[in-house]
């Protein structure tokens, strides 16, 4: 099984994220939340479940609840957040208070955009073009291995 | 990586609208929005401690940092709600009675889920003892593995004494 912290975070998570759900369902307002950092916090699973495989657990067959757990919790942490933005959007969008909200998104989400670039170049040694137009997770993930062998089995030959 | 940046910055809108706009009738959700990002710190407690980051999505000293970010604007929502908290005396509730009665429905589920994974180690303690290799080829085992074959009374003591009170109290 997966570390104790790891169990307690996710655990905390759902159990905060059910509260908020429960919280919104009774009191029929949204007043007080932010629907930009509710927003940004769906974008963030979003975007790390579907960008990369990295995050997206392989299926052990020897080891099934442990699969199990890892599937179930990043598709549930996945979707409850879009939940909690459906209900901010749609039926509870009168009590939203779009006037307090005022935080520009296209600045932030810009400069995230930026900074995330330039983290990849410098960590991964590419140029900004490659970065932008072929960089994906999937392929590094895949490759890796074979350019690994490549290097072990004819030093001469160096792939990486 | 995009996602960790945006992991780290999520809290910039609410900080600005609980700067705004704090008041008493808003405190329970804002704090449950602050309460929203405290999973990074468990994460980060299970890098630290079993170096198995690769599906909380922390492996280099970026990710690392970036979460770091992502709690100190977390602390400093939930600081920020807790200084408006204190200075404003109490005129509701914290939760009303339906998201009480929420709550109560929500923790008897869980109670229940806690009773079935229980019940489910007692019963594979069981099935481990009965099935045991060692409990019908005595002969063909060794001392450490006939060992094996006592049943755990400790354990499963323990659990039923903790499964009773859990479900008395």
């Amino acid at each position: 099984m997966d570390g104790v912290f790891r169990v307690w975070g996710d655990l905390t998570q759902g159990l905060v994220l059910s509260v908020l759900i429960i919280y919104l369902h009774s009191s029929k307002t949204a007043g007080g939340i932010s629907l930009k950092s509710q927003f940004l916090y769906s974008l963030v699973f979003l975007t790390r479940y579907i960008g990369s495989n990295d995050y997206v657990p392989t299926w052990e067959w020897g080891n099934p609840a442990r699969t199990f757990y890892n599937s179930f919790s990043h598709i549930v942490f996945a979707i409850i957040p879009l939940y909690i933005l459906f209900l901010m959007m749609r039926p509870l969008r009168k009590t939203v208070d779009f006037a307090a909200d005022t935080v520009k998104m296209r600045y932030l989400l810009s400069g995230a955009l930026f900074a995330a670039l330039a983290i990849l170049c410098l960590r991964e040694g590419l140029n900004w073009f490659t970065a932008i137009f072929y960089y994906n997770g999937h392929i590094r993930v895949s490759v890796r291995p074979l350019a690994e062998s490549a290097n072990s089995s004819s030093p001469e030959c160096s792939v990486l | 990586m995009f996602s960790f940046v945006v992991e780290a910055i999520w809290l910039l809108p609410q900080l600005e609208l609980t700067k705004k706009q704090c008041k008493p009738e808003t405190i329970t959700v804002q704090y449950l929005v602050g309460l929203q990002n405290i999973y990074r710190a468990f994460h980060l407690f299970d890098y630290f401690i079993s170096r198995r980051g690769r599906l909380n999505g922390i492996n280099t000293g970026i990710d690392i940092i970036l979460t770091i970010v992502s709690l100190i604007n977390c602390f400093r929502l939930l600081y920020r709600i807790r200084k408006f908290h204190l200075a404003t005396p109490a005129t509701t509730t914290a939760l009303s009675k339906t998201v009480q009665v929420h709550l109560i429905h929500f923790f008897r589920f869980f109670q229940i889920l806690t009773v079935s994974i229980m019940g489910y180690i007692y019963c594979y303690l069981v099935w481990n003892h009965n099935y045991h290799y060692c409990v019908s080829y005595p002969q063909n085992c060794t001392p450490a593995e006939l060992e094996n074959v006592k049943v755990p009374w400790a354990e499963i003591l323990m659990i039923t004494t903790v499964l009773s009170l859990f479900v008395c109290c």
